[in-house]
C-alpha cells in the first residue's frame, strides 16, 4: 500500500491535544486514571485507518511504558518520563511558541509483522523547525489489518538530534 | 580519533553526501548524526533504525552521544590538554554531569573540537561548518548556551 502521509500545520492543534494529554497527569510515576481496563485491546474501527485513527490510536496508548523497546530509552523531557504518553506530551509542550514552524506527519504503510500477520505501520511525528532549533520526534506503532487491533508491544520511538 | 584533514574534508557537505543510509530530511537535526559518522559512534539509536540502507548506521541523538563520554564537563573547566573531544551546547539544566546524562529537549547541539575549531553540522545551513568556541557558543540564545566538554567516546577497532 501506498504510504499515506499527512502534514498538519496547526499549533492550536497541538496545543488541544497537549491538554488533552497532561491535563489528567497526576502522578510521579505517571499513571492516569483511564476507564480503560489494563490490558484491554485498544482497536481502530475504521479500516484502513486515516491519519485521524492513527493520532487517536496513539493518544489511546498513552499509558504504554517507555520500556516497550530500546529505541525508547531516554526519550522523554525529563528522566521521570516513564510512558509514551508523558514522552509525546513533552514534545506537544514545546509547541507552545509562535516562532518558526509546527506540524504533525502521520504515515501509514502495509507490512508484515514478526509473527507473519498483515500489519499497518504507522508512524507520527511531531516536528519544529526555527533556524537551528530543529527536531522530529514521535512514534511507530503496529495495527493488525484483519481487526484493526493497535499492537501495543509495537510501539518504537523514532527521531534524533 | 580524527584528524584537520578529515574533517575539514568534511566541510560544505551535506548530510546527504555523509551518510550512506540516506537518512537526510533536511528537517531533522543532524548534529549528532554528522559526529557520529565521522567518529564512527555505531552505538544506541541510529539512522539505520530510521532508514535502513547499505551503509554502516551512525548514533543520531545527542543525549546518547553524551552518555557515552567516559568524563563530560563544564566547557570552562576543560582540561587545556583536551585538544580534541567532543562539545555540547544547551541549557545548563539539561545536563546533569554526575549521571552523564541529558534530558531529549529541543536545542541541543553537538559538534567535535579539533586543536582551535569546533566542526559541526549547521541545521538551518545543510551543511558542516567550522567555528571558533566563542562562534559557536552563539548557536541559540541564552540560556539554551551552556556548553560542556565530552571526552570522546571509546570506539572499537573494526
Amino acid at each position: 500500500m501506498r504510504a499515506r502521509r499527512l502534514a498538519t500545520h496547526s499549533t492550536g492543534l497541538c496545543a488541544a491535544v497537549a491538554l488533552s494529554l497532561t491535563g489528567c497527569r497526576q502522578s510521579a510515576s505517571n499513571a492516569i486514571p483511564s476507564s480503560r481496563t489494563a490490558g484491554t485491546e485498544i482497536r481502530i474501527s475504521r479500516l484502513p485507518p486515516q491519519p485521524k485513527d492513527i493520532i487517536e490510536a496513539l493518544l489511546r496508548s498513552s499509558e504504554v511504558s517507555l520500556s516497550v523497546d530500546s529505541s525508547c530509552n531516554g526519550v522523554g523531557s525529563e528522566a521521570s518520563d516513564k510512558t509514551i504518553g508523558r514522552y509525546v506530551s513533552g514534545l506537544l509542550a514545546e509547541q507552545s511558541k509562535p516562532q518558526g514552524r509546527n506540524w504533525i506527519e502521520t504515515t501509514m504503510d502495509s507490512a508484515k509483522n514478526a509473527a507473519g500477520e498483515d500489519v499497518w505501520r504507522s508512524h507520527v511525528v511531531i516536528r519544529h523547525v526555527d533556524g537551528d532549533d530543529r527536531w522530529g520526534w514521535g512514534v511507530e506503532f503496529l495495527v493488525r489489518q484483519k481487526d484493526g487491533v493497535v499492537l501495543q508491544d509495537s510501539f518504537r520511538c523514532t527521531g534524533g538530534g | 580519533m580524527t584528524s584537520v584533514t578529515t574533517l575539514e574534508g568534511y566541510l560544505t557537505k551535506s548530510i546527504s553526501e555523509l551518510c550512506p543510509n540516506s537518512y537526510a530530511n533536511p528537517n531533522d537535526n543532524h548534529c549528532a548524526h554528522f559526529v557520529s559518522h565521522a567518529l564512527g559512534f555505531r552505538f544506541g539509536y541510529t539512522c539505520g533504525n530510521m532508514k535502513r540502507g547499505p551503509g554502516p548506521a551512525a548514533c543520531i541523538r545527542v543525549q546518547e552521544v553524551l552518555h557515552r563520554c567516559p568524563v563530560v564537563g563544564a566547557w570552562p573547566s576543560r582540561p587545556i590538554v583536551l585538544i580534541q573531544c567532543l562539545v555540547f551546547i544547551t541549557k545548563a539544566a539539561n545536563v546533569n554531569l554526575t549521571t552523564r546524562t541529558m534530558e531529549n529537549v529541543p536545542r541541543k547541539h553537538v559538534g567535535i573540537l579539533l586543536n582551535d575549531f569546533i566542526y559541526h553540522y549547521s541545521n538551518s545551513r545543510h551543511q558542516v561548518v567550522r567555528q571558533t568556541p566563542e562562534e559557536f557558543s552563539h548557536h541559540y540564545p541564552a540560556p539554551s548556551n551552556a556548553m560542556f566538554y565530552g571526552q570522546l567516546p571509546f570506539v572499537p577497532a573494526l
